[in-house]
């Protein structure tokens, strides 16, 4: 049942996004054997009936020597995370290589709206930032239940993109974020691999930890097109390349390898998380890859 | 060109080659248009391979329409080689059906094996090509009544095709062959040869080859089946030649090839074994046999020589027929008498009389006798044999009658001793006999020794060596001498190349002639032992005694006449006999046949006809239910003989008379034969060639697999 919703093209039919990040974040955490944020706070909260079976690392011995009763103790969570989401709404973010799959963009939404979702669940603080050649919108970083219908507002309403200049948004973005935390990042990353790792090394800099969520639309990566294909540039529209992907399929493919192994490579070398996500991709992924970087960080 | 196509019409399949050219402009029209992220890959590919995409584009295009091409052409079944080149030949098949091809190899006989090379020719021949076959074996005919196109119908048709007995005439065959082609739909003809070659008959081959080369364009093959060597069996057997008296001791001489040291060979008389020989030769040698045999009584006896039976049974049993007459009508015709001292006196006849038939009344001849004065043509025409004894001068129609005797294949047995004879004998013997004039002559006192000089005539044949010696020193007295004629033989000869026994053919007639005194006065040969069997063998040499039913010995394949049945028509019994010519039949040699036979005449001599014999055994001549006539039909000694000719001197043969000769095809596998008659497939080559383009295709031109396919975390 999880699985099931967690795919992308069964949350794309949904449209609400706050039921989107709902759905996929339950039914994420549904399919974990352990909370993985379940002790992350040892701030009291209450007790509770123990109920048989359950761990008893957390049962409190004095309330069961005076009433021969077995008490839980229930603590809030709290933390001091500030998670900063960044996503790209670039043109390039706008490609889908096949109807029934959301775009990268679309994708990076839903995603997002899940991350938040999750992060707010947590009692973690978490802002948004889209931008394409420059910062678009902005929501700053609140730990507020609430606060989650303000960042999902933004994403419902991404605007159409425009050409990247990934390098520069992500120096200016480094620039303005004053307190260190965690950078989500949600991109295609299609700029120069030199631009994109200088803005990212902006963000280690600045002592934040990094998460690169690098989406890729299937297509983009198997080149599978039957025939001849005219192709045409989505961020510069009239730019067109004519070819037979089934002949240059295995040097495209070759390049593209390259380059991503390039930016694994640099990035691993910064200490900096990339997760090649393609939009076929559940999202249980994207969201595990967060907790994995989370459980290191705290 | 040597191709030829099984299938030409799948060659418009050829078109489809184009296929791939067409498809490769029209998807050139129905470019998609698609938007995509980032062009940057796109375009370094781009510029980095297109050149050697616009190449390899174009080798898949030309690889394609190269493996549709041929494809279209192994479906057409292409031919290398072949005889009928491009179905624009005819091929005719001379199979032989000889005796021989009866021989039985592994998986049947040769005829089998010839059948079955003709019929995977006629498989082979790819389609447009036409075929007549032509067998041969006791003459030559065509099997199909036309032409048939080459197919499953000529290969039914040739389940018609029978085993014959007779000889494989070659030349017969060629001239068949040679009317065939003239009718043949293609102006090119095959002509392939399948024969064992053995025992051809091919005595006018050239002139058979020039009607052939004559008939149009044709090349000859020969393709040569059967396993080397034959069997042994009997070639021939002889009996004497002459009649043979019922009880008489005789001895039957055969011929034979045997299979092992010591093979026992056996002589049967009417389906009983009388007799056995012992091979004594070497095996597959010929070896000489006897078979001493006592004659039966008067009638037909159908005898056999016999070996046990192999591979080739067709000549393990040699035929014969054994005619035995019931009597021998003898008229002894002499002048008269001359008693007294007179050492020329005459009266030799009564003791030629005696000897044949002592009290008148012999076992075997029937003896009148008669004043030579009072000679008549009908007492010449009712005696098998008329014996002459110092008959003097013979009246004129008393001639007439002698010499008509002699050319209806009657006898005459002169015996002269009179020296007073010698006038007569120079105007009316000589002319009658064909011999030189005689002459007196008196033997002396110290010479009367005679030499037999054809100690092998069927007159001595069997005797003792010691009775010939007896018969020599006969002392042999004589006042009349006769000298050799031109064409006689001569029995036996006294000192100084006198001839004393001479004997001959004269107008179609036996003849001998004796010149001895005969006077038991006057010789001492009538005192001699050897009397008796002398005269006795000369009458039964001369005599054509009337039988019952004619005899003849024939070979398989030749025409079944039987002549003379008697001598004269007026024979109340022959007459009766022929009254109806309809109810004239022949029954066998070949088993369950029976046909009608023709009757003629020569004179008043009946002849009969019964076609040619069809196999080994008998033949019998039947009027209604009476046998009047019995023919031993044996197996040409040629088609059992163990040699196997070598085709090429009748390749030299054939090219010497014009006729192009391709080739002996007897040594190539069956398959070789096959492909040189049909031609060598190619479709199988060209099927892998173009397996192997398409494969090399696909190795070029293989799709983009997905791979490095990020799985995300």
């Amino acid at each position: 049942m999880s699985e099931t919703l967690l795919t992308p093209e069964t949350v794309g039919r949904l449209g609400r996004l706050d039921l989107v990040a709902r759905l996929v974040v339950e039914g994420f955490l549904a399919g974990l054997h352990r909370s993985p944020y379940h002790g992350f706070s040892a701030e009291f909260a209450e007790y509770r009936q123990y109920i048989p079976g359950e761990p008893t690392v957390n049962l409190d011995w004095r309330v069961y020597a005076k009433t021969d009763r077995h008490y839980q103790k229930v603590f809030t969570e709290e933390t001091n995370l500030r998670a900063h989401l960044l996503l790209d709404c670039s043109a390039s973010m706008d490609f889908s290589g096949d109807p029934s799959r959301p775009s990268k963009k679309q994708y990076a939404a839903y995603l997002a709206a899940a991350l938040t979702y999750l992060l707010l669940h947590q009692n973690d603080a978490v802002g948004l930032t889209t931008f394409a050649d420059k910062p678009l919108e902005r929501v700053p970083v609140r730990s507020m239940r609430r606060h989650l219908f303000q960042v999902l507002k933004v994403l419902q309403d991404l605007p159409a993109g425009t050409e990247t200049r990934l390098g520069d948004v992500l120096h200016r973005v480094a620039e303005s974020a004053q307190r260190r935390g965690l950078v989500l990042l949600l991109s295609d990353l299609m700029d120069e691999p030199e631009s994109v790792l200088s803005g990212l090394k902006h963000f280690r800099h600045r002592g934040h930890e990094v998460v690169v969520f690098h989406l890729l639309d299937p297509r983009e990566v198997d080149l599978d097109y039957d025939g001849e294909v005219e192709f045409e540039d989505l961020e510069e529209p009239g730019r067109r390349v004519r070819l037979e992907p089934a002949h240059l399929g295995d040097d495209y493919r070759r390049r593209s390898v390259e380059w991503r192994h390039e930016l694994q490579h640099e990035c691993r070398k910064r200490l900096i998380d990339l997760v090649e996500i393609t939009t076929d991709t559940p999202f249980d992924r994207g969201l595990g890859a967060y907790l994995r970087k989370r459980r290191r960080l705290y | 060109m040597p191709i030829s196509f099984g299938n030409p019409a799948l060659l418009f399949g050829a078109a489809a080659a184009a296929l791939p050219l067409i498809i490769h402009f029209l998807s050139r029209r129905r470019v998609r248009r698609r938007q995509f992220s980032d062009l940057r890959f796109l375009t370094e590919v781009r510029a980095h391979r297109s050149r050697s995409l616009g190449l390899r584009r174009w080798l898949l295009l030309l690889l394609r329409m190269l493996a549709l091409l041929l494809i279209a052409l192994a479906a057409a079944a292409p031919r290398w080689g072949g005889l009928a080149g491009g179905g624009g030949r005819a091929v005719l098949c001379i199979i032989d059906t000889s005796a021989s091809m009866s021989t039985q190899q592994e998986g049947g006989t040769r005829l089998d094996a010839a059948v079955a090379a003709c019929a995977g020719m006629i498989d082979a021949l790819p389609s447009g090509a036409s075929v007549q076959i032509v067998t041969a074996g006791d003459g030559a005919a065509p099997l199909f009544d036309d032409w048939l196109p080459a197919g499953a119908g000529a290969v039914d048709g040739l389940e018609t095709v029978r085993q014959a007995y007779g000889v494989f005439d070659l030349a017969e065959a060629l001239r068949v062959a040679a009317r065939q082609v003239e009718t043949a739909p293609q102006a090119r003809v095959e002509v392939v040869v399948i024969s064992d070659l053995q025992a051809s008959r091919s005595a006018d081959l050239a002139a058979a080859a020039s009607r052939l080369a004559g008939a149009g364009s044709v090349r000859v093959l020969v393709r040569r089946v059967g396993d080397e060597g034959t069997g042994g069996g009997v070639r021939t057997v002889t009996l004497p030649g002459r009649v043979l008296l019922a009880g008489e001791r005789i001895t039957v001489a055969a011929t034979a090839v045997t299979d092992r040291a010591g093979e026992v060979f056996a002589l049967t008389l009417d389906g009983e074994t009388v007799a056995e020989a012992v091979a004594a030769g070497p095996p597959g040698g010929s070896v000489p046999l006897e078979f001493a045999v006592t004659v039966p009584g008067p009638g037909l006896h159908r005898g056999s020589v016999r070996k046990t039976s192999d591979a080739f049974p067709a000549d393990d049993e040699r035929p014969f027929v054994l005619a035995v007459p019931d009597e021998i009508a003898v008229l002894v015709a002499h002048g008269p008498d001359r008693p007294g001292a007179d050492p020329t006196g005459r009266g030799g006849w009564r003791v030629v009389a005696a000897a044949l038939a002592p009290d008148g009344e012999g076992d075997l001849f029937r003896v009148r006798t008669l004043p030579a004065d009072r000679l008549t043509t009908a007492a010449v025409d009712a005696a098998a044999l008329t014996i002459l004894v110092d008959p003097g001068t013979p009246g004129r129609q008393a001639l007439a009658g002698l010499r008509s005797e002699l050319e209806t294949g009657g006898a005459l047995f002169v015996l002269v001793g009179d020296p007073t004879q010698a006038a007569d004998l120079a105007n009316t013997w000589q002319p009658l006999l064909g011999l030189p004039p005689g002459a007196e002559f008196e033997t002396s006192d110290t010479d009367r020794h005679a030499a037999v000089t054809a100690s092998d005539h069927p007159v001595f044949a069997g005797l003792p060596a010691d009775a010939l010696r007896t018969l020599e020193d006969v002392g042999w007295r004589r006042w009349f001498q006769v000298a050799e004629g031109q064409g006689t033989t001569l029995l036996a000869m006294a000192a100084g190349d006198d001839p004393v026994l001479q004997a001959g053919t004269r107008f179609g007639g036996r003849w001998a002639l004796l010149t001895a005194h005969l006077q038991p006065d006057a010789s001492d040969l009538p005192g001699s032992s050897m009397i008796l069997p002398l005269l006795r063998r000369l009458g039964t040499w001369l005599a054509r005694p009337r039988l019952l039913a004619a005899v003849a010995e024939v070979r398989v394949g030749e025409p079944l006449t039987l002549e003379p049945l008697a001598p004269a028509a007026t024979d109340p019994r022959l007459a009766a006999t022929f009254a109806d010519p309809a109810a004239l039949m022949v029954a066998g040699p070949a088993e369950g046949s029976r046909r009608g036979a023709i009757l003629s005449w020569r004179g008043d001599t009946p002849l009969l006809a019964g076609g040619p014999a069809t196999a080994p055994g008998f033949a019998t001549f039947l009027a209604g239910t009476d046998t009047v006539g019995l023919a031993a039909c044996g197996l040409d000694p040629a088609e059992s003989g163990l040699d196997r000719q070598d085709p090429a001197p009748w390749g030299a043969e054939l090219a010497a008379a014009g006729l192009t000769y391709a080739g002996d095809l007897t040594s190539t596998l069956a398959a070789d034969f096959l492909g040189a008659v049909g031609g060598r497939p190619l479709a199988p080559w060209i099927f892998g060639l173009a397996a192997l383009l398409l494969a090399l295709e696909l190795w070029i031109g293989r799709g983009a697999a997905p791979e490095n396919r990020p799985t995300g975390g």
